[in-house]
């Protein structure tokens, strides 16, 4: 029988096509030509090619104790053959063979989103031998699987990077759409990362493998993405357990028919009209597409269970610094006191490069066209400020009570611009050269650039409350929840007390989604209803959210939200689909219109429906960016 | 050992049942799934006792082609 099963799975094109030919000629004989016993031949023919692979399928699956649709149909055909239908047969089982056919295509195309990002993985890779000299070394070109860590890899213009690594030579510009959605290639050079399954667009480098084959970020993303396929939704679970009783009890249902009736030609019909085909493969097809469609731009939805919780969602909570800020505190304001603006920030710049505090690295940034100095006796003065003497002037910069512990006077200008920058949630750091305080400076953690839009758009979209939670104090929260338009907000919180906030709304019944940056927020993003890791792709993100966002940006969370939206419409309306052409036919056929092979028909033309409609998923839309 | 077996396209859910109850009873299998949508077979196995063109060969027994 397995030989058989392969033989027809070899040439089931042929048999199709055979079936068909044959069914035309036994329509031309009876109808043309009005010899019945020559077009009865052909029928029961045709009956045979396309009728036994449907045969063996329920007899598989029976097997596998499963109560099939072929089966179904398999009973209904042979009780046309043995009331002398067989014209009945032959068209039944062609038409359900035929669309099969068309399903399978169909179906490859709806999964084709997530095909396209597994072929981007790399093949094979160029590994740089170690007897060469810095100048002059040989290359060997190995299988990508056969890449180990540490080995040092060559990628040249136009080649895939085959392994997770660093730059170790050389710089160039990556295309990273496989990884981030992200279209501009990004420049990398010594020290930067790279990913594999991306392109070097131009330049050469020369690559440390640090994360190789199973483990590399593409790998995982495909891994997720794969089996989030098959993570089945509630609504799913539920038709399939539905399936599972339903099939056998149209039996009975058929059965039931003849005995009352005592008509067999209904009793059949009963059997290919109920079939549950629609139903079965129109809320799954749905989050396939979904997935797929999210797995193009960098959102990695985590299965139809997550899809279905996200698009419920009533409450965003907000973990302020990496989603709604960039987390990387920045000179923000800057007022002077002294004619040498430019001199006295190269003067601080020089004196904070001997720390390593944030605020510090800020300072440095901002000064970086500036010139640099020598910094002799650096004073760290621990939560206030630095101390040193540049260029022979005594320059201190820090906070207020550094100046004041120095004994240098505050002036009514100075105290009017602190306020006014305290009150805009910024950090403070005066400058002071020689005993007089010269520049004033406000460093703040910038906001994102689309994050005041991000906010908005979500409340249009029917989110009732957006919170907002840190661990900065009041200060600063309310001066950038003012700004990005967020009404509530939570600050001086610990991570354990995120937890709570979220556990309080959960317990007034509220549908809680956390967006985190996926760094020390995992219990918060464990406990939330959804659970969102943006901008990053480290395995505890990947591991605990429910959605990871590649892209660190509020759109791709509005466009995560829409797409899970869509994707459960897109599942009920393939639900109403099926169940309404099964409740249809029935009622057709109890009033005499439908006879097997029409509901045959419409049967099949159901099925292509809800897979063509879960394909809306992947048309791209200009609209949607 | 783990080793993730890429299939044709798998049409139906049945297949894909098939395909794995077949693995796991298979000699030496640890743990098999077969993953429906992307027509894998994820299997880990005892590398004493089988290999994988053994494990091919019962998904090719099934009448499955395997691509790689």
């Amino acid at each position: 029988m397995l030989k058989l099963n392969a033989w027809i799975k070899r040439f089931s094109i042929p048999l199709l096509w055979g079936a068909g030919i044959l069914i035309a000629l036994a329509t031309a004989f009876s109808h043309i030509f009005s010899v019945k016993i020559v077009a009865d031949m052909c029928f029961i023919a045709a009956f045979v090619l396309s009728g036994v692979p449907i045969l063996l399928r329920a007899i598989q699956a029976l097997r596998f104790k499963t109560v099939s649709i072929e089966l179904l149909v398999s009973i209904a055909a042979i009780g046309a053959c043995v009331i002398g239908e067989f014209n009945e047969s032959a068209i039944v089982t062609f038409l359900f063979q035929l669309g099969s056919f068309l399903e399978q295509k169909t179906m490859k195309k709806t999964r084709s989103a997530i095909r396209a990002l597994t072929e981007m993985a790399p093949t094979t890779a160029w590994r740089v031998l170690e007897n060469g000299t810095e100048d002059a070394f040989e290359t060997e070109e190995i299988d990508a699987d056969e890449v180990e860590i540490g080995d040092i890899l060559l990628v040249k213009a136009g080649g895939k990077i085959s392994s997770d690594g660093i730059v170790v030579k050389g710089d160039g510009y990556a295309a990273e759409a496989s990884i981030t959605g992200e279209p501009m290639a990004k420049h990398k050079t010594i020290g930067d990362t790279v990913y594999a399954g991306t392109i070097l667009d131009s330049g050469t480098v020369q690559m440390r493998a640090t994360k190789v084959g199973e483990d590399t970020t593409f790998a995982k993303i495909i891994a997720l993405v794969e089996e989030a396929q098959d993570a089945k939704s509630p609504v799913e679970r539920f038709i399939d357990k539905f399936a599972k009783y339903y099939t056998p009890a149209v039996i009975a249902i058929a059965a039931a028919v003849f005995i009352f009736t005592r008509n067999v030609d209904t009793a059949i019909t009963v059997l290919v009209l109920a079939c549950p085909g629609a139903l079965v493969i129109g809320a799954p097809i749905a989050n396939v597409a979904g997935i797929g469609r999210g797995a193009q731009e960098g959102i990695l939805l985590k299965g139809g269970d997550s899809i279905h919780t996200f698009s419920k969602t009533d409450t965003v909570v907000f973990d302020k610094t990496g989603t709604l800020t960039e987390g990387v505190p920045e000179v923000c304001i800057q007022k002077d006191y002294s004619e040498e603006a430019n001199q006295v920030l190269a003067l601080a710049a020089s004196v904070e490069r001997a720390s390593d505090h944030p605020l510090a690295n800020a300072v440095i940034r901002y000064a970086a066209d500036l010139p640099s100095y020598e910094a002799e006796s650096v004073q760290n003065i621990k939560g206030c400020g630095m101390a040193a003497s540049v260029c022979g002037r005594r320059v201190l910069i820090g906070t207020r009570k550094l100046m004041e512990q120095n004994g240098i006077e505050l002036t009514g200008q100075v105290l009017n611009d602190l306020e006014e920058v305290q009150s805009s949630g910024a950090s403070i750091a005066l400058i002071a050269v020689d005993g007089k305080i010269e520049t004033l400076l406000g460093i703040s953690d910038t906001l994102k650039a689309d994050a005041k839009d991000g906010i908005s758009r979500l409340k249009n979209m029917g989110i009732a409350d957006i919170i907002m939670l840190t661990g900065d104090n009041a200060c600063t929260a309310s001066a950038i929840a003012a700004q990005l338009g967020i009404t509530e907000y939570c600050a001086e919180l610990l991570p354990e007390d995120k937890l709570t906030v979220i556990r309080e709304l959960q317990s007034k019944g509220r549908t809680v989604t956390f967006v985190g940056d996926g760094i020390n927020d995992s219990p918060a993003l464990a406990a939330a209803d959804t659970g969102i890791a943006m901008g990053s792709g480290t395995d505890v993100a990947i591991d605990n959210s429910d959605v990871v966002l590649i892209k660190s940006d509020l759109k791709s969370l509005v466009r995560s939200l829409k797409l899970s939206k869509k994707t459960v419409l897109t599942l009920y309306e393939n639900i109403a689909i099926a169940v309404g052409t099964v409740v249809l036919l029935l009622i057709g056929l109890f009033a005499g219109y439908i006879h097997m092979s029409i509901g045959m028909l419409i049967h099949e033309a159901s099925i292509l429906v809800v897979i063509l409609n879960a394909m809306r998923l992947l048309i791209h839309n200009k609209k949607e960016n | 050992m783990k080793k993730t077996i890429q299939m044709e396209e798998l049409v139906c859910p049945m297949c894909a049942q098939k395909i794995e109850t077949a693995l796991q009873k298979a000699p030496g299998v640890v743990s098999a799934s077969v993953l429906y949508n992307a027509s894998k077979a994820k299997v880990e196995f005892d590398e004493t006792k089988t290999n994988v063109d053994e494990l091919v060969k019962v998904i090719t027994g099934l009448g499955y082609v395997v691509i790689g």
